[in-house]
């Protein structure tokens, strides 16, 4: 009895602090009145699309950059796998807001003003998301070439294959999960992105994200903001369902008590 | 040592092609982190325009800030307790995954890897519902998303930390019969110490300026840092967000440093040290 309380108290708090509120904001959305989805300015199909347009291009490219530096990180000695982890840390947790912000005084700058004037722009969205959410898929790719069994490796040399030939059919190929893992959590974090796409794309609506946060933030308006989420959710659905499927299983161990 | 020599794959050309892509990557990258240090050293009033003499007054004014001040302290104070749960949790869930045939460990992995996909900002929504709803504090309902967002994090480092040694360990104690209990504090925790270092100190970090948590839920006060940062984007720009970016580059490694130390030596006083024979 007190062994079942111990293994399932902590499941209970997460499910508690997790489900909970989903719960309460379900039962929420059930009693929306029809005003809730009278929505006014870029009507939301539009909004959405643009919003899948744009993540899809931000997965893609963060997918390229994780892919580039996690197979550098895999050929690299000691320093040079030290430094790239290095960086992509450091770039992980260096403050959203505070990058954002001097990403806008460097797009202000007499410099880029002249020559690349990018601020306010789709392109400048992208970048800034693509460099921001790059390094956490970095980290899922690598620790999937972490974990390729060094006896495959030792035995497709022993068998002759050439190292060009072992990096693309076997540690690519068995990455594979988790890189296309990689590119969905990328995508499902952009489609509700509402921070760069304020703040580096100005007062345009990019992403249903801003639409929800204005919602929220000018009027307190959380019935609006309600029927926008859910809007987003369904629209999250399929690829939170691939994820699900695509995601690499648990392996069972067993500890006898 | 010599089993991953013979492991390594060599491609010089490939490695010489990709060396200068990963430096572009990490230029830009760093790039914004670099100019933010300078921005709080030469900034003006104008975005964008350096000044040619460094100057340390956005920092004697930051400081001097009452509001700034106490926007810090909330930050720090939620980013504490977020990460003080996360620890908690991340330790708990992991030891008790372990004590199951491995249906938890698979409820356990479905729970972490569907939080890490959902939305965040759904989450914050939900919460803020739930509060107005129930009628608790929005506070806690902060603390409870600065979680959830670092929940799938500890999940994957406590994973991955345990997997390797826990198990014979954990089977070894129980035979001896050891109670649950004691070898959590006696033979576990002293396992994943290193995780449990690197997770609170990774929960610390990304909480203290979690911007999705408290834009959405909290209408006026308490203002944490991020909110009063995500404020300034309806007014001028001074480089206020620079100095708090600087000081933190400052205080980083320090905080990493501290938190590794502490709990090592927390974990070393309780622990029943196991040698590796081999």
């Amino acid at each position: 009895m007190i062994l079942t309380l111990w293994r399932l108290a902590p499941l209970v708090m997460v499910l508690l602090f997790l489900i909970g509120p989903i719960f309460v904001w379900a039962e929420f959305i059930a009693a929306l009145p029809s005003a809730a989805w009278d929505f006014t300015g870029a009507t939301i199909v539009d909004v959405t699309l643009t919003s899948f347009f744009y993540s899809a291009s931000v997965a893609l490219a963060v997918l390229a950059i994780a892919i580039v530096t996690a197979v550098l990180w895999l050929l690299e000695g000691g320093v040079g796998r030290a430094v790239i982890v290095a960086v992509m840390g450091f770039a992980m947790v260096s403050g959203l807001l505070v990058r954002n912000y001097s990403w806008i005084a460097l797009f202000s700058s007499k410099l880029a003003t002249e020559h690349l004037p990018l601020l306010y722009t789709p392109g400048a969205v992208v970048l800034v998301m693509t460099l921001v959410l790059a390094p956490l898929a970095f980290f899922i790719v690598r620790e999937a070439l972490k974990n390729i069994p060094v006896q495959a490796i030792q035995a497709a040399k022993t068998l002759g294959v050439s190292d060009f030939r072992i990096l693309v059919f076997l540690c690519l190929r068995s990455s594979r999960r988790w890189i296309t893992l990689s590119g969905l959590l990328t995508f499902c974090s952009s489609m509700a992105y509402f921070i760069t796409p304020r703040m580096i794309g100005g007062q345009q609506d990019y992403f249903i994200g801003n639409l929800i946060v204005i919602s929220v933030e000018r009027s307190g308006n959380l019935l609006t903001a309600s029927a926008l989420a859910l809007v987003l959710l369904l629209s999250l659905m399929p690829i939170l369902a691939l994820i699900v499927l695509v995601a690499p299983k648990q392996r069972r161990q067993r500890v006898s008590l | 040592m010599s089993e991953l020599y013979h492991a390594r794959l060599r491609l010089p050309f490939l490695t010489v092609m990709l060396r200068p892509l990963f430096a572009v990557i990490a230029a830009a990258t760093l790039l914004p982190v670099g100019y933010a240090v300078l921005w709080s050293g030469f900034g003006t009033g104008t975005p964008g325009l350096l000044s040619s003499e460094p100057s340390l007054r956005w920092y004697q004014a930051f400081l001097a800030s009452e509001e700034w001040r106490a926007a810090t302290w909330s930050s720090v104070s939620f980013a504490l307790v977020a990460a003080l749960l996360a620890a908690l949790t991340g330790v708990l869930v992991s030891y008790t995954s372990r004590l199951d045939d491995g249906r938890l460990r698979s409820i356990y992995a479905f729970i972490a890897l569907l939080t890490s996909a959902f939305p965040m900002l759904l989450f914050a929504l939900a919460l803020r519902v739930s509060a107005s709803r129930a009628g608790f504090d929005p506070t806690l309902s902060v603390i409870i998303g600065q979680w959830a967002i670092i929940f799938p994090f500890t999940y994957f480092i406590f994973e991955a930390a345990s997997d390797a040694a826990a198990r014979p360990a954990l089977w070894s104690s129980f035979v001896l019969g050891v109670s649950v209990s004691n070898t959590l504090y006696r033979i576990y925790l002293p396992l994943i110490a290193s995780a449990l270092a690197a997770t609170a100190a990774i929960a610390f970090l990304t909480s203290w300026d979690d911007a999705i948590m408290p834009v959405v839920i909290f209408d006026t006060a308490p203002e944490t840092l991020s909110k009063r940062l995500w404020n300034l984007l309806n007014s001028d720009l001074y480089p206020y967000p620079a100095v708090v970016g600087t000081l933190f580059y400052v205080l980083f490694p320090g905080t990493l440093m501290l938190t590794l130390l502490l709990v090592r030596r927390l974990m070393r006083a309780g622990s029943v040290r196991a040698r590796q024979s081999s």
